[in-house]
């Protein structure tokens, strides 16, 4: 079999590609920037939650966060790994998310303005990314795919801590219940909007399934998003902000309301509450540390000189 | 004004090196996000809870001792600056990635000999907390002395910015060996140990790190003090401010 | 967690020219877990040298005290192979160095360390692994690398390194108390 085939027959049968193996450029392009922009995601993931850091009420809860927050740093680092043997290296990536070429998921542009909302993020943002990925471990090429298993093993807290902390909440004060209840407001709808736009509006969700780079459509994955945690919602007593959501026993799944598209494709293309401080704050990290990582690759170069 | 943070010698003892920790840890936990690379913000993290993790136990233990219904958070969340007693240098601020190397490389120093001596104290409790966190310290240490050579080292600009941060909190590392009536008497019982004999070994450390990082030994001599006592610079008040904000907002909730 | 973003429509993607230059150069990672006999490859770490690079792949791999050993190995050494290469040939002639071998056995799964082998250059080594250690049915790479740019952990320093990680259990799932009525989480 020539590479051509090699690649179709392994598809075929539910093979993993791997990085020496021949793929079509698409497939690479494509993975490329599905990785390099979870990679972005997890990255700027961190500053929301990390906004919380220093006034976490709890030690507990202080130690916790900074875990959660590190694995994003962690699941970026993995996730830059995996695109690099794609044949780009994480510098180049890193450069394309701060000249604005590549994004991040929008999630991460609205503000963390009480503690409930680390409670919201833990439960509803990775209760939906945990949807997504769960899907994606099966992925088919075997970097990313390994990747993902990886990150899922990992994340098997960051739902549940989240959920906690709203419970926590809602069996508190009224003013605590009042807190948690304006998270869910605030975070529901961009929840929704992390799986992306209806299926019949996705520009490349159809060759991304034929080469099994993604493996669920979008559609499908909010509607188990939905039927997950409405439950979990009536459990903590709070009202989810969808006056159209109502159980539907002949699908056997929840019926809900429809996405604020303009809003989707606001944040999208830049202009959401928080997307210019997300970059902002990116972007001075990074040239901050400029003198840093300079200075440890002359130090290295000293060292091999002496040696020599 | 009551500055006394407990009634009880080995409650007080335990919280002092617990407020280090935890001034420490929360300062270090500011960083996080601001890395010069995803590798060192996953390192930053592992340092921060390393030092939140001691201190948790730390004041665990000190609640024990003390009895009186207070427990960790009350500790961590409910004294004012006068009532903690870290020692200055952890609550300096994040000026740049040199400062905060140049603060942790001489905490890590002191922390080394300070848990391997506390990790023989005659309290079985504080020497069990001690040993796991002596493993710890020696790690930090690495990282830290690592990150002292490569700036000190490295370019002009980081030879530079080093040399400022290891001059400018030179100062405030007198007050580690600083002994007072507690220490002396706890020392005495065998359960805690002479900060002045944890000089020797740090000032060993810490010139020789500095001489082959091709930094200069700094001039001052005049050394801050105060922190065990609850005197502090002001940075302090409002690093408790930030951190202590949701327990003073809503008192007595549970999180 | 896993993001997808939508793609604007009528928006080009960026191309990617593929720029492999790196200010920290990579380094791959093996870790070999508790109780396990072989290290298993563990993705990579950037850094400026194999200290540091120590260092990061510690502080990004075994958080969950996921390790008892720990190799680096600097990208650029490495020496690849896969189905269709014939560059490998075995050598006779030259004097022999030490190379540690990885193989991936199957199509997803993880690279392992399969040995250190005597071999001349790097396809002498190549063609030693593959003809060693892969059967016609299995086996889909090798990498070799020379056993002297390969960076171990110091074993005695194994207290440092590895068991800080073991009372962090709040990293785990069952730290976290969720009742049953609110379904898998």
């Amino acid at each position: 079999m020539d590479g051509p085939e090699r690649f179709e027959a392994a598809i075929a049968a539910d093979e993993k590609i791997e990085p020496g193996d021949w793929m079509p450029e698409g497939y690479r392009q494509t993975l490329i920037r599905q990785i390099a922009q979870h990679a972005h995601s997890e990255v700027i993931g961190m500053q929301p939650e990390g906004n919380w850091i220093t006034r976490a009420p709890t030690l507990k809860r202080k130690a916790i966060l900074i875990a959660k927050v590190q694995d994003e740093a962690g699941h970026g680092l993995y996730l830059y790994s995996a695109a690099e043997t794609l044949g780009v290296s994480r510098d180049e990536l890193v450069r394309l998310l701060h000249e604005g070429k590549q994004k991040y998921s929008s999630i991460f542009n609205y503000p963390t303005l009480t503690w409930a909302d680390i409670g919201a993020i833990g439960w509803l943002v990775d209760g939906a990314a945990i949807t997504n990925q769960v899907a994606l471990t099966r992925t088919s090429y075997g970097p990313y795919a390994r990747a993902m298993v990886r990150i899922c093993k990992e994340e098997s807290f960051h739902q549940r801590q989240g959920y906690e902390i709203m419970l926590a909440l809602c069996r508190g004060t009224p003013e605590q219940k009042a807190m948690a209840q304006d998270a869910l407001d605030r975070y529901w709808w961009p929840a929704l909007m992390m799986f992306g736009p209806h299926d019949s509006e996705s520009v490349h969700s159809e060759q991304s399934m034929k080469w099994k780079i993604k493996r669920v459509s979008n559609d499908e994955l909010r509607q188990q998003f939905v039927d997950a945690t409405v439950p979990q919602a009536e459990y903590l007593g709070l009202t989810i902000p969808d006056p159209d959501l109502k159980w539907n026993p002949e699908r056997g799944h929840y019926d809900f309301g429809e996405i604020d598209w303009d809003e989707f494709w606001r944040v999208v293309k830049g202009d959401g509450p928080m997307n210019r401080e997300r970059m902002a704050h990116k972007l001075a990290a990074w040239e901050n540390g400029a003198w840093v990582r300079e200075a440890a690759v002359a130090y290295a170069n000293k060292r091999a000189a002496r040696s020599a | 004004m009551d500055t006394l943070t407990t009634t009880k010698p080995l409650a007080t003892y335990v919280v002092r090196h617990a407020d280090d920790n935890l001034v420490l840890g929360q300062r270090l936990s500011e960083y996080i996000s601001w890395a010069p690379e995803l590798e060192e913000d996953l390192a930053i993290a592992n340092l921060a809870l390393d030092h939140i993790g001691v201190a948790h136990h730390l004041y665990d233990y000190a609640a024990e001792v003390e009895d009186d219904g207070r427990d960790a958070d009350g500790f961590a969340f409910l004294r004012d600056e006068r009532q903690f007693t870290n020692v200055q240098l952890v609550e300096r601020p994040n000026t740049d990635f040199a400062h905060i190397m140049a603060r942790q490389f001489f905490v890590d120093a002191y922390q080394v000999p300070l848990w391997d001596a506390l990790a023989r104290s005659a309290d079985e409790r504080l020497a069990g907390i001690a040993a796991k966190a002596a493993k710890e310290a020696r790690y930090h240490l690495r990282h830290s002395r690592m990150w002292v050579l490569r700036l000190g080292d490295g370019t002009e600009e980081s030879h530079r910015r080093m040399q400022a941060a290891i001059d400018e909190l030179w100062r405030f590392t007198g007050e580690l060996f600083e002994a007072d009536d507690l220490t002396d008497e706890l020392a005495a019982a065998g359960i805690g140990v002479d900060p002045a004999t944890l000089e020797a070994p740090w000032r060993r450390t810490v010139l020789a790190t500095l001489a082959e990082a091709t930094l200069d030994e700094p001039h001052e001599t005049v050394m801050r003090t105060g922190g065990r006592r609850g005197l502090h610079t002001e940075a302090l008040g409002h690093l408790l401010a930030e951190m202590q904000f949701l327990q003073r907002a809503y008192p007595g909730l549970e999180w | 967690m896993s993001y997808s973003v939508p793609k604007i429509a009528g928006e080009a993607d960026p191309e990617v020219v593929g720029s492999t230059t790196h200010l920290w150069p990579r380094w791959e990672v093996f870790v070999r877990p508790r109780g396990g006999v072989t290290h298993v490859y563990s993705e990579s770490v950037h850094a400026p040298d194999a200290e540091t690079a120590l260092c990061n792949a510690r502080d990004t791999y075994l958080r969950r005290v996921e390790g008892v050993s720990l190799w680096v190995v600097p990208s650029d050494a490495i020496a690849r192979w896969e189905p269709g290469d014939d560059r490998p040939r075995r050598r006779t002639e030259g004097s022999r160095r030490f190379w540690e071998a990885f193989i991936r056995h199957r199509r997803g799964a993880q690279f392992l360390h399969a040995a250190t082998i005597p071999a001349v250059d790097e396809f002498d080594a190549l063609a030693l692994a593959r003809d060693t250690f892969l059967t016609k049915s299995d086996g889909v790479e090798v990498w070799v690398a020379p056993s002297d740019e390969l960076v171990a952990a110091d074993p005695d320093e194994a207290p440092m390194l590895f068991e800080p990680f073991s009372d962090k259990h709040y990293r785990f799932a069952r730290f976290y108390d969720i009742p049953e009525e609110v379904g898998h989480m």
